[in-house]
């Protein structure tokens, strides 16, 4: 999509500074640590640098009767681990564990211009197709998807739009910021976590707030993600990508009635 | 994401205060409910070190490590404003990092190695007295050893 059709809102200066998107899957068997090596060669001219993380432990949208469903022990053979493919400019990631496969994009010196999801969804596209050949070639048969999801991350800069906890009216559109009485002050900190429900509980929508302080350089931020997370209605290619639509849509959307107008302004609101 | 207390007991190694992975997210964030003054003034200058380029030291020293930096986030952190009076952060040659306290005929210095490993030296009117390993998460270890540094008596007493 070209930028004069987006539909959604955008901005020209947002505070975005990473994306992800990514699929849970069933686990791989048989699976080995080779396997990670032997996909790295596939990808190794774009992606030449490697590291070793702990998995994501899994996590899964549920409804009705499922939800209180109690947590079990889950007993799997194989290595885990996941390993990280990091490209050149370490702006570029891809994530590949025993059951799941995420795509990042991060802004390292914080002014790269924002990868509008125009550009990461068919970049997703391009490499989960490659992950399945590269599967089928290994006699391994196409993931079954269990979860689809979108990240984004936001760092909203103390002095930028706001200075205070006292001020997160000024951030967030349904913080008011006003108390019934007159004993409590400005608070020290604060942190937030709400879920939406997406239509016909096809997922939900994730939004958690902290303060922070960015590693990179010592800024004290708001970090604001937003996780849409459910399942697809099948593990074909077009499902995936769009309930990966739905999921972007309820983050731009989300986001942009999370937030207060006057942010919106600093972040120059276009659409 | 992990969340950070003062109660460093409890959690088992340094780096899994703030390198919890158990997300897709890749950006470094220290997730800090409330830190004081102190502390982020500390965090401002570990960061500064962080940045310091290759040969920084004239001599060809490397960077400080990713690693040695985590570590340094999380001492501080860690640690808690109570025990961060006094205290010095230096960059050391090789990729390390290291915090100095001095007070009157005592001194300590906890350095961080490139590779996370943390070090500390005793000293008392200059010479040293001990010195050692800290283990991973040991923090009741080095609140003591700032105990006994800041603890000291004036110099005549100590005469």
């Amino acid at each position: 999509m070209s930028e004069t059709q987006r539909t959604l809102p955008d901005y020209e200066s947002p505070p975005v500074i990473e994306t992800v998107l990514g699929v849970r899957f069933s686990p791989l068997t048989p699976f080995t640590t080779r396997l990670f090596s032997l996909y790295w060669t596939s990808i190794k001219d774009e992606y030449p640098h490697f590291e070793i993380q702990d998995p994501i432990p899994q996590t899964a949208e549920e409804f009705g009767a499922n939800r209180a469903r109690p947590l079990g022990i889950q007993i799997i053979k194989g290595p885990e681990s996941r390993c990280w493919f990091i490209d050149e400019t370490e702006t570029r990631l891809i994530q590949f564990q025993r059951d799941g496969f995420f795509l990042n994009w991060r802004k390292v010196k914080g002014n790269e211009p924002y990868l509008h999801y125009d550009h990461t969804k068919p970049n997703f596209e391009k490499y989960w197709k490659g992950f399945g050949e590269f599967l089928n070639h290994q006699g391994l048969p196409d993931p079954q998807i269990s979860q689809c999801e979108v990240t984004y991350i936001n760092h909203i800069e103390k002095g930028q739009g706001w200075d205070s906890y006292g001020e997160l009216n000024k951030v967030i559109s349904c913080w008011s910021g006003k108390y019934s009485g007159d004993f409590l002050q400005d608070p020290e900190s604060v942190s937030l976590n709400v879920q939406y429900v997406l239509p016909d509980q096809k997922g939900r929508l994730h939004i958690a707030m902290l303060p922070a302080i960015r590693k990179q350089d010592a800024k004290e931020v708001l970090q604001l993600n937003l996780t849409a997370r459910g399942k697809p209605g099948s593990s074909k290619l077009d499902d995936i990508v769009s309930w990966f639509d739905l999921g972007h849509k309820w983050i731009v959307r989300g986001f942009t009635d999370f937030t207060a107008k006057d942010m919106h302004q600093f972040w120059r609101r276009t659409v | 994401m992990t969340n950070v207390s003062h109660q460093w007991e409890r959690v088992e190694s340094p780096e899994a205060l703030f390198d919890d992975k158990s997300s897709p997210q890749w950006s470094d964030v220290l997730p800090v409910p409330a830190l004081s003054v102190q502390e982020k003034g500390l965090i401002k200058r570990i960061a500064e070190l962080s940045k310091l380029p290759n040969g920084w030291d004239s001599y060809g020293s490397p960077p400080i490590s990713t690693l040695a930096t985590t570590v340094a986030f999380s001492v501080v952190v860690g640690l808690g404003p109570d025990f961060l009076s006094y205290v010095n952060v230096v960059p050391v040659s090789g990729g390390g990092i290291q915090f100095e306290w001095d007070v009157l005929n005592r001194g300590l210095e906890v350095e961080i190695s490139p590779t996370g490993a943390v070090e500390y030296l005793k000293s008392e009117r200059n010479l040293s007295v001990e010195e050692g390993p800290i283990e991973d998460g040991s923090f009741s270890e080095l609140r003591s050893l700032i105990m006994w540094t800041v603890s000291a008596p004036p110099a005549e007493e100590a005469a």
